[in-house]
């Protein structure tokens, strides 16, 4: 359940955030010029049938169940607002989500949600200061979900410095299990941590930065360092290093980043991708993985002292239009885990959007996943097909057959069908269905409505 | 804020309408416009597609006219409805006479003009003969810094007194359907890197594009733009309102690689990702507290590459095994565990089902199947299910004075004290 006292900060966030879009929403007239931009969106999914008949634990029968959860998805973002100091100076984004089961009343309906983004961006100048529950993507940060400030700017000589810091978000607040907090085995299955204490949320912070330089023509390189806390231990620490270089620049592009755990200073991640673009309808890759998977667990995992051998991947993909209409794809990668044991993926995929039938298009692939336990074969099907000007009809159909038998099943079989009505331009609501059998569920189905609401304002 | 003073070229951004331009050409087709941008209509959902061969974005469009839209001016939305019920009606009828078109209108070609006939064209220049023609006597509009045509039709006169300015090659620009880029010819032609000279941006003027593009593609904005490329300035060039309809390739590919490739990108390009993308877009996938997953959000996506499609409950061990700490990408291992509960295969479970081999745990630390080696290969797989912080099953065994002996492998270290409190599950004092 939602507690107030929990999402204070969020809550705060958004409060701010409102006030911000409104005042600015408020203004009478736009000047000649005035740049403004505004999107909102809203999303509501309504599962309307689930029926499951599962193997269970032990072959035990799992009895069916119906549900109608409602999920609601909605964001708000507003580019360009005034300040009464500058012009367009001002971003505002909002994000939230809740949920809802229908099929429940009273004391038992169960209710959730959480305010995902809710920022303001104040421009100034070459910089820019950020306020409010926000995310801060790449570097050594990886992806951050934080309340806090972040700040930038651009400085001479194409360096731009980032910095940001605040507490942090967690995956779940609410949702967080109990086995951290306790300490036997038993206590672990606690299932209602609403009955443990509150976590205190000054103990979860991070903090990081980013120097980058950019070079007008051959590329950019940045360096990074993050830090977040847990429960006031440490959860990573970690330096980064990114670069894009475009020595060719319409011909050959080459990226990488690598990560270095500041706790064990070893290299925790480290990928380096070239990209070559020959000729127009031809793309070709190549990429480099080596990654320490116990450096990419949390710090404060007992299991992340416990190994240091490495992973590496090697693989390449292609891609090939030999006609406007069709598009042929190529995705293999060659593994090799520290025992030497190696491993193989395979991707095949072809999309045919024939000009003949414009309102058809194809997808066609297949998958080869080898590992040193199992594997499968996945063919794939797709298509898409325009009924009527608002109306889009796609169905998707996958196979999997597995080298090794799953709980005696040697295949998986899903089918999907979702028909879509663009009603006005903007809004769509769309009615989906899949049914499947798979090693775990002798067989699934269920439906879902979704409704959607895209509305984009701009500004000249 | 001042205007700026424009003219709207047409950018031909999608290999179908690439190929329709450079086929129109004398020569036949030939490598015009190197591809950097894509219509998220045509390429990035089969759905977006109309009927009319002209990308539009129906799900996810602006509510107000395209090019007359502004805040504070709503469109109505009785007429929306009417059109679209008319729409309906002419597509029911048309259908039910049999008469329902499969294929439809072919987008608008840009009709080529003979440059280099005109430029070097027999007749003109010597005794008694006009003055040979240059770019800016016939393009002379272009000199100006308002918007306007970008051929001066009275120039055709002197030589074409039958009407040739409505030849094939003379339709204005605005008559193509697609995406416009802002671009300022006066401005350009002033700079002196350009001193007025055309064939720069322009060689297929001189071989009428059968080997070198008449328009100049992105690179060549690049050569001077390339700070506002980096800064993700993208409506510098890019019709505002034209940029949420554009699907990037040369930053990064959405393509079957898009998925493994977007995190390099973001890494350097973030602001870039922006103009098109909320951080919302991020948390759909990578917000672990969402309680419906994205492939589910988005069923009618038929072609993108989304992870978690189809049976993933199955196929994730075996993916998992083959790409250790691929989960850790996004996923906590308290989030994996928390499934793994529910369903009855977690160490958190009394009841939990056994998935180990026989020898997984015992004296025969030789055995193939010991739970060491396994460990030691993909320690993230093993946190998936026994990562319970002092409720680890192992360190009942592996601590200090236990028989499991160190878990630490050769080269470990760790600049974080022993008194820290993950450390004191294993180092009591």
């Amino acid at each position: 359940m939602l507690s107030p006292r929990r999402s204070l900060p969020a809550l705060l966030s958004t409060a701010v955030a409102l006030l911000v879009a409104g005042t600015g929403y408020g203004e009478p007239k736009l000047a000649a010029g005035d740049k403004l931009d505004v999107r909102a969106r809203w999303e509501s999914y309504l599962q309307l049938f689930r029926r499951t008949s599962m193997p269970g634990p032990y072959g035990v029968a799992v009895a069916d169940s119906l549900a109608a959860p409602l999920y609601q998805y909605s964001s708000l973002r507003i580019d360009g607002l005034d300040a009464p100091w500058r012009e367009d100076s001002i971003d505002v984004e909002l994000g939230a989500w809740g949920s809802v089961a229908l099929d429940e009343a009273g004391p038992e309906r169960r209710v959730d949600g959480d305010v995902t983004i809710a920022s303001v961006r104040q421009k100034l100048g070459p910089g820019y200061v950020e306020l409010g529950r926000q995310l801060v993507t790449g570097g050594a940060a990886r992806l951050a979900h934080f309340d806090g400030v972040a700040a930038g700017v651009d400085l001479p000589l194409g360096l731009e410095l980032d910095a940001y810091g605040g507490l942090a978000v967690l995956p779940r607040w609410d949702g967080r299990p109990g086995y951290f907090l306790l300490g036997s085995a038993a206590d672990a299955a606690l299932r209602f941590p609403d009955a443990l204490p509150e976590p205190s949320r000054e103990k979860n912070w991070l903090a990081g930065g980013r120097l980058r330089y950019a070079h007008s023509t051959y590329g950019q390189i940045g360096a990074s360092y993050h830090e977040q806390r847990t429960d006031g231990g440490l959860e990573r620490r970690s330096l980064g290093l990114d670069l894009r270089a475009t020595p060719l620049r319409d011909l050959v592009a080459l990226s990488g980043q690598a990560l270095l755990d500041g706790d064990a200073w070893t290299l925790a991640d480290a990928r380096l991708a070239l990209g070559v673009e020959p000729l127009s309808a031809v793309s070709l890759g190549a990429e480099y993985l080596h990654t320490t998977p116990a450096l990419l667990l949390s710090r404060q995992s007992v299991l992340s002292v416990f190994s240091l051998d490495p992973f590496d991947e090697l693989g390449a993909s292609a891609e090939y239009r030999p006609w406007p209409d069709l598009r042929l794809a190529f995705a293999g990668y060659a593994e090799r885990l520290a025992d030497g044991r190696p491993g193989a993926r395979l991707v095949l995929g072809a999309r045919l959007a024939p000009r003949a039938l414009p309102r058809l298009v194809v997808g066609a692939g297949y998958s080869r996943v080898r590992e040193a336990a199992n594997g499968y074969h996945a063919p794939r099907l797709s298509l898409a097909y325009r009924l009527l000007g608002p109306v889009v009809l796609t169905a998707d159909s996958y196979l999997y057959a597995y080298d090794a038998a799953i709980q005696g099943a040697g295949y998986s079989l899903v089918g999907a069908g979702n028909v879509e009505w663009t009603f006005i331009e903007g809004c769509a609501a769309l009615l989906g269905g899949s049914i499947s059998r798979t090693p775990y569920a002798a067989a699934e189905a269920q439906v879902l409505a979704r409704l959607r609401v895209d509305l984009d304002w701009r500004r000249p | 804020m001042s205007a700026r003073a424009v003219v709207y070229v047409h950018a031909f951004s999608h290999p179908a309408r690439q190929a329709a331009a450079s086929a129109s050409a004398p020569g036949g087709p030939g490598r015009s416009v190197l591809l950097y941008a894509r219509t998220r209509a045509e390429d990035e959902s089969p759905s977006l597609r109309d009927g009319v061969g002209v990308p539009t974005r129906p799900s996810v469009a602006s509510p107000l006219p395209r090019d007359r839209g502004r805040l504070g001016e709503p469109s109505s939305l009785a007429r929306k409805c009417r059109e679209r019920v008319r729409a309906v009606l002419a597509a029911v009828a048309l259908f039910l006479a049999g008469l329902a078109p499969l294929g439809g209108c072919e987008p608008a070609r840009l009709a080529a003009f003979p440059h280099r006939l005109h430029l070097t064209q027999k007749g003109c220049g010597g005794p008694g003969q006009p003055k040979c023609p240059g770019c800016l006597d016939c393009h002379e509009p272009l000199r100006r810094p308002e918007p306007g045509p970008a051929v001066a039709t009275s120039a055709c006169a002197p030589c074409h007194q039958s009407g040739a300015p409505s030849a094939p090659g003379h339709a204005p620009a605005s008559a193509r359907a697609g995406l416009s880029i802002a671009f300022g010819h006066a401005q350009h032609l002033r700079l002196p890197e350009i001193a007025g000279g055309c064939v720069k941006c322009h060689p297929g003027v001189i071989d009428d594009g059968q080997s070198r593009p008449l328009r100049p593609g992105k690179p060549v904005c690049v050569t001077c733009h390339a700070d506002e490329l980096n800064r993700g300035a993208c409506d510098t060039c890019h019709g505002r309102t034209d940029l949420r309809r554009l699907v990037p390739q040369s930053f990064v590919r959405h393509d079957l690689s898009f998925v493994r490739d977007h995190g390099l990108a973001a890494n350097t390009g973030a602001k870039i990702c922006a103009k098109c993308h909320t951080r919302d877009d991020c948390l759909a996938c990578h917000g672990q507290g969402q309680t419906i997953a994205v492939e589910a959000r988005r069923p009618d996506a038929v072609d993108r590459q989304l992870l978690h499609r189809g049976d993933f409950v199955t196929r994730h061990a075996i993916e998992a095994q083959g790409q250790p700490a691929t989960c850790l990408r996004c996923h906590s291992s308290a989030s994996c565990d928390r499934c793994h509960i529910e369903r009855g295969v977690s160490a958190a479970r009394r009841d939990a089902r056994r998935p180990h081999p026989p020898e997984w745990i015992g004296p025969n630390t030789a055995s193939p199947s010991f739970h060491g080696r396994a460990a030691r290969r993909d320690i993230a797989a093993c946190a998936a299910c026994h990562d319970q912080g002092p409720a680890s099953v192992c360190i009942r065994c592996h601590k200090v004075g236990g028989y499991g002996g160190s878990p630490h492998p050769p080269g470990w270290r760790s600049s974080r004290p022993r008194s820290e409190v993950m450390c004191s599950y294993c180092h009591a004092n």
